[in-house]
């Protein structure tokens, strides 16, 4: 793992800490999407990146939270480009660990991505890309308490 | 800028029942000014056909959004909205979702 249950960053301190916020709920993040569904199923996978883009492109704050088989769209074994189409030979096409890569590089603090490290760890998705944090699944209330608002996308 | 943003990202025919959060969004307008209905993903189809909760929904004041980039996906266009839905119906990109996502008056439903 690159990533594992670190202390509380400062901003999650302030916001499930009452002795650190005065009892007071601090949101930091303006949204977090918790991806729940099979990945490839539908199109839950682009909705999301485009509405990290979306709310990053008018000055906001996103983070991730994928939960059950999401949890694979940040894998290290899925490399930097999916494989290779047969009816479009010399294109390569990102594999969704590069997007999510090349999003946390772009969006710098404004934007993060967790992953529930029991998902993670019952389907054997053990490696996930830097700068991803592998979270308790405990630490999920801690991700909705510093956000303004929290969406379902798709059902475990 | 709606006070209630109901997304639906399933065409209820498909599922081969009744979509809840239309009916919901029937129900919410007694009781909201401002009601948008999104049609994302493969719900985009619902807005083809004119379902008769959609036209019950606009009927009463409920707006419909269309996702664009939904209808581009499956080659359908903007006119390709039935006519009863038309006058209510606007097509959208993420943006504009995003607008109400950062609007902290705002309420939001997510639907699959």
């Amino acid at each position: 793992m690159t990533s594992t249950d670190e202390p509380p960053t400062v901003r999650t301190r302030l916001a499930v800490d009452p002795e650190g916020s005065q009892g007071t709920s601090i949101a930091s993040w303006d949204l977090l999407l918790a991806v729940m569904g099979a990945p490839h199923s539908n199109e839950m996978v682009s909705t999301t990146f485009r509405l990290v883009e979306a709310v990053l492109a008018r000055g906001g704050r996103a983070q991730v939270w994928a939960c059950g088989y999401a949890t694979a769209l940040t894998s290290t074994g899925l490399g930097a480009h999916k494989p290779r189409n047969i009816v479009e030979w010399n294109r390569t096409y990102p594999s969704t660990s590069a997007l999510v890569s090349e999003l946390l590089d772009r969006g710098g603090d404004a934007v993060a991505w967790s992953v529930c490290r029991f998902c993670s760890d019952e389907r054997g998705v053990t490696d996930h890309i830097a700068k991803v944090s592998v979270r308790a699944p405990l630490r999920f209330g801690g991700h909705v308490t510093e956000s303004k608002r929290t969406l379902f996308l798709g059902v475990i | 800028m709606p006070d209630l943003l109901l997304v639906e990202t399933r065409d209820a025919a498909v599922a081969g029942s009744g979509s809840p959060l239309v009916g919901d969004a029937v129900s919410a307008t007694e009781f909201y000014a401002s009601i948008v209905l999104l049609l994302l993903d493969d719900a985009v189809t619902m807005a083809l056909r004119g379902d008769e909760a959609l036209t019950e929904l606009t009927s009463r004041g409920g707006r419909i959004w269309v996702d664009d980039l939904s209808l581009a996906q499956r080659g359908l266009h903007p006119g390709d909205v039935a006519p009863q839905l038309a006058v209510a119906t606007t097509v959208v990109g993420m943006g504009e979702v995003a607008d109400v996502l950062l609007d902290d008056h705002a309420t939001v439903v997510w639907h699959g």
